[in-house]
């Protein structure tokens, strides 16, 4: 439920964007001070990145309470079909030790893929330097379970991902980036009744910190519209 | 070579059959449950439950499932994995002074439509070392024939289907030994054996194939020492 509502908040935000952008737009007419929405000068197609990635669990759930972080890595490529929106997909690995046996079962660790596509918006607080906030849409993971003595099990579930990145544009189409995103899976374990409050959902923090490499002039609408 | 051709097939599908792979399900999470207490009925904390599955009694690997310990009042709650295998088996121990439990079932034909496996209360008992020494004092020629009756402190129940088999089962069954000490062997030196502590064994004996006389012995030590000659 807070799932859909954060859902809802963020394409709320993003028409109010919308909104906003158009009068910023006309307040670049008049005066080109104002450009924390829209640069048109600032403006890219898309960009490729790659990142480090540290997953740091959260929660009353399977992940937050049997799982604990180990390292990860996430790969991203993005474009901008209008403005400064961007829709993206994004794919990554996230490990993580198990520390309770009794809550999971017997094994050790876990790899967790990561598969999602995302949309978001890119702010412009100061030169040389963007701000993104994004959701997920239609994410998935498995869970590759290391079983001793064993090739193991998977578990799957659905990956709901929010968050922003903070990029700082080093030369005009490399920057260097921190994202911070909260993470929750809803796992398609089945479980007796007493434990499906624990692996109902699972819930996870990653903060990423990386490379990104943009490329274009323009957004995607209009690269046809010239 | 039509033999050779014939045994190599044997040996491949012999080789087959016994390296089944012990399955362990995709998306599954089961509960084993239940109480551990002693033979005074007082819970036992800390006693170790371990799950296991394994594929066949023929040489598959035998997996870990789950384990977790019991709580302050006996109790556990364990999430494990599961498979559908020929044996599923939870053990239930408490270090060496205590006797240990086997519940063992076959879930390639079942899993409970619950996902849980409830094992109500199992009882571990403290078990003692049984010492004994029987020394021939007398001449050449007497033979001693004894016996020790005593409870076997294991316990291991079988369930198909979810329903105890009693003829495979057993738990805390009464065991008799049987023995003749004579010239060839006179003496019974540094035996022993394991039987809960706080019962009793029923040492059983004749001299000489004279009167059946019965000692009742109370095991009232972790290592009980019994002394016998002839």
């Amino acid at each position: 439920m807070n799932l859909n509502l954060a859902i809802s908040t963020f394409f709320c935000l993003l028409v109010t964007v919308a909104n906003a952008q158009k009068d910023s737009m006309q307040v670049d007419n008049q005066s080109s001070k104002f450009k924390f929405l829209y640069d048109d000068s600032r403006q890219r197609l898309g960009s490729v990145s790659l990142s480090y990635q540290m997953p740091i669990t959260t929660g009353s759930n399977f992940i937050g309470s049997g799982f604990e972080g180990r390292n990860g890595y996430n790969f991203k490529i993005k474009v901008f079909p209008y403005k400064h929106f961007f829709i993206g997909f994004a794919e990554g690995m996230s490990q993580f030790d198990v520390v309770q046996l009794s809550v999971l079962g017997n094994y050790t660790s876990s790899r967790i893929a990561e598969r999602f596509f995302y949309v978001g918006y890119e702010f412009l607080p100061l030169k040389n330097v963007r701000l993104g906030v994004h959701t997920s849409i239609g994410g998935r993971v498995v869970f590759s379970n290391a079983v001793p003595n064993s090739d193991g099990n998977r578990d799957t579930g659905n990956l709901s991902s929010f968050g922003f990145n903070v990029d700082y544009e080093f030369i005009k189409n490399l920057a260097v980036f921190v994202e911070y995103a909260f993470r929750q899976v809803e796992s398609n374990i089945l479980v007796p009744e007493a434990l499906q409050s624990t692996f109902e959902k699972g819930t996870y923090n990653t903060i990423n910190v990386g490379l990104r490499f943009s490329f274009g002039n323009k957004d995607l609408f209009g690269q046809f519209s010239n | 070579m039509n033999n050779f051709r014939i045994l190599l097939l044997i040996t491949t599908i012999l080789n087959f059959s016994s390296c089944a792979e012990t399955d362990i399900a995709n998306n599954i999470r089961v509960l084993v449950k239940g109480k551990v207490v002693d033979q005074n009925n007082e819970p036992i904390k800390n006693a170790s439950v371990e799950i296991f599955t394994d594929a066949n009694t023929t040489g598959a690997n035998r997996i870990l499932l789950g384990q977790g310990f019991s709580d302050d009042l006996g109790a556990f709650e364990i999430t494990s994995l599961f498979g559908s295998n020929d044996l599923f088996y939870v053990d239930v121990s408490k270090a060496n002074d205590f006797s240990r439990y086997r519940y063992q079932t076959n879930t390639s034909e079942f899993a409970p439509e619950d996902l849980t496996f409830a094992l109500q209360v199992i009882t571990l008992k403290n078990l003692s070392t049984f010492n004994y020494n029987i020394i021939r004092e007398s001449g050449e020629g007497t033979i001693l024939d004894f016996s020790f009756s005593y409870t076997d402190p294991q316990c291991s129940q079988i369930f198909d289907d979810g329903i105890l088999n009693e003829s495979t089962s057993y738990c805390f069954p009464e065991r008799t030994f049987n023995r003749q000490l004579s010239d060839n062997i006179p003496n019974a030196e540094n035996r022993q054996f394991i039987v809960p502590l706080s019962d009793t064994v029923m040492f059983t004996y004749s001299i000489n194939n004279g009167s059946q006389i019965t000692e009742v012995i109370v095991v009232n030590t972790a290592n009980y020492e019994f002394e016998f000659s002839y």
